[in-house]
Parts: structure tokens; C-alpha cells; sequence
């Protein structure tokens, strides 16, 4: 039987929030990644500048990701 | 590509694409810079006032894994912030032809306001250049108005070199409405195009 009483209460694991933090911060990335890379390849002017402006975007955010992935998981 | 799908009409040339001042973009990366920069201001904020004045006893060497996680969570989001900004300037601009002025309002990610208006149209073009900053780096608010029955009037701010736009487009429908006035059917063969 479900012991209902026991709902009130949740206890979560630092390791635990810190990975669903890391997911959840993860799926934003993704999607605005998409969203960044459709409005250069899209509406720029200057093919120079929108892989210029792609490839920092990348360089400086990916790294990041790779830094928390690691915090998250493994650490 | 962006002129792709404006699909310029045959021989129409492009004389000026002009894009917001610097400053404009500067100041607002500033404030993402700022708000990079913010956890560090924290961090070194509790390291220099006294534990005796903290309301809990807080011992940073403890939570190095989990601060290192927040700053790098923190910075990601900032970063995304700043290219946001930047894209939202980039993508704002206007587009100067011989033939039309076409104007590209990046407002948000989801909403964009394309505005386009042939020179022949145009009725008064102005410009006004308000405070110091302003003048001393030559930007300043752009406005077009048409002879349209719709929206007729085009204002765009911070644009650098308002004085030149003003000039480039003056100059451009004065050749126009030379072209029009010699060859009326141009103007028929380029409204149906």
C-alpha cells in the first residue's frame, strides 16, 4: 500500500537536483542553439560573419557544457 | 541568406546597408559583461566581509564542485543572453537600393518586422541627433515617411551617420524620380515584377 503521509515530504540528493539542473539547462541550450543557428543561416547578410559569429558561439558555450556535464556526473 | 529572399528586382543595386551604432550594441553587452562577471562579485564579497558579520557560517572550500557548477551554469546562460543581443543587432538593419529602402526590425527571436518602401513613394526623410553621446559619436534617429494609405511612417534609433543615410537616400530617389520622369514605364515594369 501507498503510504500517503510519506507525500508531504521529499528529500533530494544535492547530486540529484544538480544533474536535473544540468538536464534542464542542457535542453534550453539545445533549443536556442537551434533557434540561433536557423536565424543566422537564415536572415544574414554576410556569410563570413554568420560563421564567425557561430563558431565563437560554439567555442565559448560547448566547453561550458562539457565543465558541467563533468561537475554533474562524474565529479 | 537574407538577400535571397527579399529577391532584389533585375538590375536593382544595393547602395547602403546600415546597421545600428556601436555604441548601441556596446552598451548592451555591457550589461551581459557585467552580469558575467556578477558570481565572481559575490564570491569575493563573502571572502572579504568577516564571518562574524555573516548570518550563517558560510565555508566556500566546502562547496568548490557545486560553485564551479553554478558559475559554469550562470556563464552559459549569460553567454546565451549576449548572442542573443548580438544577434537581435546584426540582424537589425536597413537595406538601401537604387530602387527602395528595405527595412529589417529584428525585435525578438520570434518577431521580425520587414518594411519595405520605393523610392518614388518616399514624401520626407528626416533625422534628429539628441544628447551628447549622441552627437559626439554621430548616431541618431532615422524617420522616412510614404505616401502610403497603411503604416507610412519608418523610425528607426541609433543609427550611425544619420546625416549620410539622409544623403544616400535623398540622393537615390532624386535619380529615381529622374529615371521615372525620362522612362514612366520602369515604374510599371518594376511594381509588377
Amino acid at each position: 500500500m501507498l503510504d500517503f503521509t510519506q507525500l508531504g515530504t521529499l528529500q533530494l540528493s544535492i547530486d540529484t537536483i544538480v544533474q536535473a539542473v544540468f538536464y534542464f539547462i542542457l535542453g534550453i541550450y539545445a533549443i536556442f542553439s537551434g533557434i540561433l543557428y536557423y536565424h543566422w543561416t537564415a536572415y544574414s547578410t554576410d556569410i563570413k560573419m554568420t560563421t564567425y559569429t557561430l563558431v565563437v558561439y560554439a567555442g565559448t558555450t560547448f566547453p561550458l557544457f562539457v565543465i558541467m556535464g563533468i561537475l554533474a556526473f562524474i565529479v | 541568406m537574407l538577400f535571397e529572399k527579399i529577391k532584389l528586382e533585375p538590375g536593382e543595386q544595393i547602395l547602403a546597408t546600415v546597421r545600428k551604432h556601436w555604441f548601441i550594441i556596446a552598451t548592451e553587452l555591457l550589461g551581459s559583461f557585467l552580469m558575467l562577471l556578477l558570481p565572481f562579485f559575490i564570491l569575493f564579497l563573502i571572502a572579504i566581509i568577516p564571518n562574524e558579520l555573516l548570518l550563517a557560517d558560510i565555508n566556500i572550500a566546502q562547496y568548490t564542485v557545486l560553485l564551479t557548477f553554478v558559475i559554469a551554469a550562470w556563464t552559459a546562460i549569460t553567454l546565451m543572453g549576449a548572442f542573443a543581443i548580438w544577434t537581435h543587432y546584426y540582424l537589425d538593419l536597413w537595406v538601401i537600393t537604387d530602387r527602395r529602402v528595405i527595412l529589417i526590425d529584428q525585435l525578438r527571436f520570434f518577431s521580425r518586422n520587414v518594411s519595405i518602401f520605393r523610392l518614388e513613394r518616399l514624401q520626407d526623410i528626416e533625422f534628429s541627433i539628441n544628447g551628447i553621446i549622441a552627437t559626439l559619436l554621430n548616431f541618431g534617429t532615422v524617420k522616412a515617411q510614404t505616401a502610403s494609405a497603411f503604416e507610412s511612417n519608418f523610425k528607426t534609433a541609433g543609427l550611425p551617420d544619420p546625416r549620410g543615410i539622409q544623403s544616400i537616400i535623398q540622393n537615390a530617389m532624386d535619380k529615381r524620380l529622374a529615371v521615372l520622369h525620362n522612362n514612366p514605364r520602369s515604374a510599371e515594369t518594376s511594381v509588377v515584377s
